[in-house]
């Protein structure tokens, strides 16, 4: 009996998933060139190679610049993107209170997601926020040295807790898209721009719902959406 | 329904300004707590009484550790001279004549002691140190200048590192070659038994384990400085010469 792919459903452009994978390079560029110059000798592997160091945190940041600006941008082709993050549903605030509470314990359903769930939606303005932040801070190092030392060595200080305010999104966004198998089918749409409609339909049915599924060949189909 | 309601509030963007908004409230507000860095060349450092204390106790110097602690730097192996066969040479064409100094010979200069921050590159800082030396100043006019000194290159006994200032900073008040640290001498790391403290300019200026001191016509540039850093590595807007 041939056996029948899964359906699929298109969740990201290519240009989406480059625009993702740019900022996730240039940010672990960042983070680990940035631990290289802040931690202090004896714990620091990469002290005899400081200037090296500080390059690659300049170019990378001014990677993640070159990304960060024409995608935030008024009209750029990733407002559609960013308006369905920014709009937050009263399902939405609904879906925040319940998914404190332990699914065990747990008395109503979550209730239905759209294209991103709430907390997606959270932690993206959050780190979208926190990179802006180093940007800001990090330019005020840069340039440290002609303006006011109080000034720039607040900026430093800035910096270093963006780092730890930061590190648990990032950290709890890659938990949930490598480890937690409930949450791991969403890694397909982001390397390949499709994910399975099964999972959409469960994790993100408001979304799924008024979609037209793909074939694992990725060229359309019609009737797969309910 | 509402259309609002079916399509939700741009929650987002208002939080997202809303945390930039934040951010920069709290930088600028957080920069009053570091306002003892905003120093001036006038500010920088003060000569205190020889007989100056910081007030530690024994476990708080920062020969041993302080909760801001000196880290120590160096870029080969950390020399070790014996106090007694140490010598600093002072030459070059900008000099009328050549000296051998031994540490006694040093000490027997004018002492002064100099109270000020230190201040790393990277972004760390020991505060209100007493530094005890003597001035390079008095040095340089021990062994005579010529119409060629124009500057002073600094050698560190470890034959690879070594740095500049010009004469003019080379004299200035605030310009001492230090054997000593609130009290007590200068631990190896920190460049026993002798380096530069020139509290105007970053740490890597202040040339630990020094061994000679060169009156040149042309500036050598820096081990650090042919890595990019600035050859003038004020710790204040630097003044305009």
């Amino acid at each position: 009996m041939q056996r029948t792919a899964p359906a699929l459903v298109q969740r990201f452009t290519a240009r989406d998933r480059l625009v993702h994978w740019l900022i996730a390079a240039s940010f672990f560029a960042l983070l680990l060139s940035g631990l290289g110059l802040w931690l202090p000798p004896g714990s620091n592997p990469v002290l005899d190679h400081r200037d090296a160091v500080r390059t690659v945190h300049l170019d990378a940041a001014i990677v993640l610049i070159a990304v960060m600006i024409p995608a935030l941008s008024r009209g750029a082709p990733l407002n559609a993107l960013w308006h369905q993050v920014e709009m937050f549903t009263r399902d939405d605030w609904v879906w925040l209170r319940r998914i404190v509470v332990p699914r065990r314990l747990r008395s109503e359903p979550l209730p239905p997601q759209g294209r991103f769930n709430a907390g997606q939606k959270l932690n993206t303005v959050l780190t979208a926020a926190a990179l802006v932040g180093f940007i800001a801070t990090g330019a005020v190092m840069w340039q440290g040295e002609r303006l006011l030392p109080s000034l720039a060595a607040a900026a430093d200080q800035w910096h270093v807790w963006l780092m730890f305010l930061v590190a648990p999104l990032i950290l709890g966004h890659m938990v949930m898209a490598l480890l937690v198998p409930s949450t791991r089918p969403a890694m397909r749409g982001i390397l390949f721009g499709a994910v399975r409609l099964d999972f959409a339909r469960r994790r993100h049915a408001q979304w799924a719902d008024a979609l037209a599924p793909i074939v694992e060949s990725e060229s359309p189909t019609r009737g797969g959406a309910a | 329904m509402d259309p609002e309601e079916l399509l939700g509030k741009p929650v987002g963007r208002r939080l997202f300004l809303g945390l930039l908004g934040v951010g920069a409230l709290g930088v600028a507000t957080t920069q009053f707590s570091f306002a003892d860095d905003n120093v001036t060349a006038g500010t920088v450092a003060q000569s205190v009484p020889l007989d100056s204390s910081s007030g530690m106790s024994e476990g708080e110097h920062p020969n041993v550790v302080t909760s801001e602690r000196f880290r120590y730097y160096s870029v080969g192996y950390m020399p070790y001279d014996d106090p007694k066969t140490f010598r600093l040479g002072v030459d070059g064409e900008g000099a009328k004549g050549k000296l051998s100094l031994s540490l006694d010979q040093l000490k027997a200069f004018p002492n002064v002691v100099l109270k000020a921050d230190f201040r790393c590159v990277t972004g760390w800082r020991v505060q209100n140190n007493l530094w005890r030396g003597v001035r390079v100043r008095d040095v340089l006019d021990s062994v005579g200048q010529n119409a060629k000194a124009r500057f002073v290159t600094f050698y560190s006994g470890d034959g690879v590192y070594t740095d500049s200032l010009t004469i003019q900073q080379a004299r200035s008040n605030n310009a001492i070659l230090c054997w000593e640290l609130d009290g007590q001498p200068l631990i190896r790391e920190q460049g026993y038994p002798l380096r530069l403290i020139y509290p105007d300019m970053y740490g890597y200026k202040n040339v630990k384990w020094l061994h000679r001191l060169e009156l040149k016509s042309t500036r050598d540039v820096g081990f650090w400085e042919q890595e990019g850093w600035d050859i003038d590595a004020y710790v204040y807007n630097a003044p305009s010469t």
